[in-house]
């Protein structure tokens, strides 16, 4: 705010359409300042006025016209100041290189560990799995999932088809305590059983998965060897991919004692044990599983078991009709309901 | 500026400067109100408290204080969210039929439309940071990361340029300048077709809930932003025309562009609900069928057909429909009618989606559907929100000068300005308590005129 | 175009040299602490080589540094050949060592180090066993399954080894059974020829007693493992008949 006390003749006549005081009809288009009491500039733009321009006396619109210099200088300042600044950011990436270029090698993740040439590949075989809830126990326990049963990056559900053909799915705290003897699913007791089978479920690392693509911060991303992981520093946690996943696996990590990423409030989901695939070891999930229901392995490595054993048995994904390109297979009975 | 007796003077104005000063105004300005006026801000006073313990309550990462689940992760607050956002499109996409193609008609109270406006967008940014678990990270992780996959991002782009349109566009209502505004409601019209769009396309784009799927949700998102804005302004030109505020003259021309507006986005609204439904009832993608089911026969139902349909479209059809209810009163009635169905169909599309998961939600079943009940926090939230646009619109209709066309000085600080060009020749149509409404602000003429 | 450049000019240039020392003084600290702020946080944003960068790569290491809690099962064997081949052998074989010990990791570092205090191993209770082998809709027949309430489920370990999976032999009762009073008459805490510390503590009626000690229980049944018909037909099973105390 400038000092009514100073004085006018410093001010210079702008261009600026200035109606007049008290003549709200004047033309808006027209300059309507003159220079009577500042005559040497009055005569500097004298001869661009028109010739009807309305003539008010300078002190009636002074406030106007100190307010117009000053807020045009702050543009002007602050205009040229964010152009060095921009041009001065760009200086200073050339002198110190801190940002990654395309011939840079990136310090590996895990030494000896080229990510480039995996392929990792998850089978899950639902005519193996007992049921008994030990993955979703191990994967809490590796992992530091949320103890509540609501929260769970793998869990195992159980698909029983009654004689009337009817499915009724249950999974009483995602399995992490077994299952009892018959379906709690609401609505199946009493029937007979026709069939049944269980199903553990895990994220299944889509090649083309909606998570990423739907994620406004680019928080969930996709490393070279083809897992979808979540960067907990980025994620605003707006629910988004947990929305948008249509195989269920993500949640936002409750606060509390467990958080997976030390971060609460962010975006969770199975990671199929990164810190463990990227070491050489198995995830813990299928270092537990009694059964050998789950299996891992690298589809690109000729010698490992997941190609003969998993792939050539005819695994697919469940759901296919999603087009997400999921990279966990399933084998058995969850292929023929799917 | 200098201060004199406990009191700040900036240009002309006169603002209280000590506690005590501040005291005796606010005193000064309470005492000045009619009882019924007291009534209100205290009500919304009270809503806001209410808001502001809840927001607390929902500002920590990470805390359950909402009643949603990994099976149903948006809940209340989305639903607060959107209709907040598509209604501030509306605003914009009814004001533009005056200021964008020049239908005089429509014209009048622009004022009201934009200020309506750039308060339901900062209400929707309030409710949408509130339901982030980290609102800040967004800034800097939408700005600097640019995610052209996401609806999401395109949606903050729009809806973050839409405020600085706004912005620009209210500034230059304001302080007259007609070039600019007029750029201004260019662009806000145009955006607030993209805006909404883009919020249609986040639910559109969701392959995974089948109810919000496909091209039709973008399109059904504008009807109802459209029926939305074009309600409010009803309700606020009832309000207008009933409290006989600044300019309420022209409310009656204005009432009636919204009766005519408002049947026909209700109209669209109801031909679009009518073929989701066919759609979703026909359907045999994947869960598409129980959840359409849910809402229209499942423990959904009585809001959809009592609240949606009923009360939402059929009754406020009728009332627009019947000549003899052509009043002021009942085109209000029909407005908040229609918005009240607004909301109700955000609530059962957000909803209704997520009821019939089609699958297992990070470990839980939900048989045959997921259970949720908004928490306290949600609706405290919500009752915040909309205290929160309520208050300030009461405000900036009690201190701001709403008449059409009196600031026709260059002065970019209109609040600042003392009023005394020809506000009384704006007051519209001899409105004996508009003048005194604009000159009970906070610069009272006796007190800046007191001042050299 | 030029005009109206050099009267903007003439509306915003300083007026004196110390509006000019102050304009171009502002101009250049405000251009400096922009740049600084822009690369600051660019750099933050992007360089992989800082630790709170949001790079990917840094993002990915972090998920590979965490720490695991189980060890790879094949590391086992390298200590406890023993048990290692006794499992090896049995219908056990192929199971982890860790799907009933729990995660072993610590473990294998203490033992790693020589430490081989509080390198203790979790030893499984009746519910790790219970997980697999209760009769259960939808388990696969080839798992061997019982229902809790007709099997002296106590204590599964008493009676039976996982690492072979044989049960302990209950002894056969060798008198006849008909016309006597109830076990706990001589096998009671006080009869003159008690139960051992294996058996529960509390009350047993003759049938419990029967479970295990009739003539025909014990390892032959299991020797001979008959899927139960209920599990692959996936209805409830049936109780099993009560045992007559009548020794067949």
């Amino acid at each position: 705010m400038t000092e009514p006390s100073e004085p006018l003749d410093r001010l210079e006549p702008l261009d600026q359409p200035q109606p007049a005081v008290g003549e709200p009809s004047a033309p808006p288009a027209e300059p309507a300042v003159a220079g009577a009491t500042a005559p040497g500039r009055a005569a500097a733009t004298a001869g661009e006025a028109p010739a009807d321009a309305v003539l008010v006396p300078l002190e009636a619109i002074a406030p106007a016209i100190r307010q117009a210099s000053l807020s045009r200088r702050a543009f002007l300042g602050f205009g040229l100041a964010l152009a060095g600044g921009v041009a001065g950011a760009a200086v200073l990436g050339q002198l110190f290189p801190v940002f990654a270029s395309a011939g840079d090698q990136v310090s590996p993740l895990v030494p000896n560990y080229d990510p480039a040439t995996k392929a990792w590949t998850f089978v899950v075989d639902t005519s193996k799995c007992i049921g008994c809830g030990l993955c979703v126990v191990a994967c809490k326990e590796e992992n530091h999932v949320p103890e509540s049963a609501a929260f769970t990056r793998t869990w195992v559900e159980r698909h029983v088809t009654m004689t009337d053909g009817t499915v009724y799915v249950d999974s009483p705290d995602a399995g992490i305590n077994g299952f009892p003897p018959t379906s709690t699913a609401p609505g199946a007791g009493g029937k007979t059983v026709k069939s049944a089978y269980f199903q553990p479920r895990l994220c299944m690392q889509c090649a083309d998965s909606p998570c990423t693509s739907v994620c406004p911060v680019s928080a969930t991303y996709t490393t070279q060897d083809g897992i979808v992981l979540v960067d907990a520093r980025r994620c605003i946690g707006c629910g988004y991919c947990v929305v948008a996943c249509p195989y269920g696996a993500r949640y936002i990590t409750p606060a509390g004692e467990d958080t997976p990423a030390g971060t609460p409030g962010v975006a969770d989901k199975c990671t199929w044990c990164y810190q463990r695939i990227s070491k050489g070891q198995q995830p813990a999930c299928v270092e537990i599983c009694p059964v050998g229901a789950r299996r891992f392995g690298n589809a690109n490595d000729p010698n490992d078991d997941i190609r003969t054993a998993a792939l050539a048995a005819g695994a697919r994904p469940l759901h296919p009709e999603y087009g997400t390109q999921p990279r966990a297979l399933y084998l058995g009975p969850a292929l023929q309901e799917s | 500026m200098q201060v004199v007796d406990s009191t700040l003077h900036v240009g002309r104005l006169a603002l209280p400067a000590s506690p005590r000063a501040i005291r005796a105004a606010l005193a000064r300005e309470v005492s000045a109100m009619p009882l019924a006026t007291r009534v209100w801000y205290a009500l919304l006073l009270a809503g806001l408290a209410i808001g502001a313990v809840t927001a607390i309550l929902a500002l920590p990462p990470g805390w359950e204080v909402m009643g949603t689940s990994p099976s149903i992760e948006w809940g209340m607050l989305i639903v607060g969210y959107v209709f907040f956002a598509i209604m501030t499109s509306g605003l914009c996409l009814a004001s533009s039929l005056g200021t964008v193609f020049g239908i005089e008609r429509f014209l009048p109270l622009e004022k009201r439309h934009a200020i309506l406006a750039i308060l339901s967008l900062s209400t929707a940014f309030g409710v949408i940071a509130l339901e982030l678990q980290y609102p800040v990270r967004m800034v800097f992780g939408a700005v600097l990361v640019i995610s052209p996959s996401s609806p999401m991002w395109w949606m903050g782009v729009f809806y973050g340029g839409y405020l600085v349109v706004l912005i620009v566009e209210v500034w230059t209502l304001f302080t007259n300048h007609p070039v600019i505004h007029k750029y201004a409601c260019t662009g806000a019209a145009m955006i607030g077709i993209a805006a909404p769009t883009t919020l249609g396309a986040v639910f559109g784009m969701v392959a995974a809930k089948p109810l919000w799927a496909g091209v039709f949700t973008p399109i059904l998102m504008v009807a109802s932003a459209f029926v939305g804005g074009v309600s409010l302004l009803g309700i606020v030109f009832w309000a207008v025309s009933r409290f006989r505020l600044a300019d309420w003259g022209r409310s009656g021309v204005a009432l009636g562009s919204v009766r005519l507006l408002l049947a026909g986005g209700l109209l669209v609204v109801a031909a679009l609900l009518a073929r989701q439904v066919a759609d979703g009832l026909t359907s045999d993608v994947a869960g598409f069928r129980p959840s359409t089911l849910a809402m229209v026969a499942g423990p959904l139902a009585p809001a959809f057909w009592g609240l949606r349909v009923a009360a939402g479209l059929v009754a406020p059809l009728a009332i627009l429909a019947l000549p003899r209810l052509r009043t002021v009163g009942f085109t209000g009635l029909a407005s908040g009618l229609a918005l009240l169905g607004i909301f109700v169909d955000r609530s059962l599309f957000v909803v209704a989606g997520e009821f019939v998961p089609r699958t297992t939600m990070a470990g839980t079943v939900a048989y045959p559907y997921v259970a949720y009940t908004p928490s306290l926090v949600e609706i405290g939230i919500l009752v915040g929100a909309a205290s929160f646009m309520a208050m300030a619109y009461s405000l900036c209709e009690r201190y701001l000068p709403m008449g059409e066309g009196d600031v026709h000085l260059f002065w970019p600080w209109p609040w600042l300005r003392h009023h005394e060009h020809g506000e009384e020749a704006d007051a519209g149509g001899g409105a004996p308590e508009a003048p005194a409404a604009a000159e009970s602000g906070l610069a009272p003429a006796a007190a800046a005129e007191a001042v050299p | 175009m030029r005009t109206r450049a050099r009267r903007f000019w003439a509306s915003v240039r300083p007026r004196s040299r110390r509006g000019w020392l102050i304009g171009t003084t502002g101009v250049l600290v405000g251009a400096a602490v922009i740049a600084v702020a822009i690369f600051a946080s660019a750099a933050m944003a992007w360089s992989p080589y800082l630790d709170f960068a949001l790079h990917r790569d840094s993002n990915a290491k972090q998920w590979a540094a965490l720490d695991m809690s189980f060890a790879a099962s094949s590391d086992c064997v390298a200590c406890h050949l023993t048990e290692a081949s006794r499992l090896a052998s049995h219908t056990h074989a192929g199971i982890g060592c860790q799907s009933c010990h729990g995660p072993m990791l610590a473990h294998e570092d203490a033992a790693k180090r020589g430490i081989t205090t509080g390198a203790a191993i979790a030893m499984p209770t009746d519910a790790v066993c219970i997980r697999c082998h209760e009769a259960t809709e939808g388990r696969p027949a080839t798992i061997q399954t019982i229902v809790p309430a007709n099997h002296y489920v106590s204590q599964c370990l008493q009676c039976h080894d996982p690492h072979t999976t044989w049960a302990l032999h209950p002894p056969v009762v060798s008198h006849p059974l008909a016309n006597l009073p109830p076990c706990l008459t001589c096998h009671g805490p006080d009869g003159f020829k008690a139960r051992n510390e294996r058996h529960p503590s509390g009350p047993l009626t003759d049938n419990e007693c029967l479970q295990c000690h009739q003539a025909g229980r014990g390892p032959q049944q299991l020797t001979l493992p008959t899927p139960q018909p209920t599990v692959s037909g996936g209805a409830v099973p049936s109780p099993q008949p009560s045992p007559s105390k009548v020794a067949p």
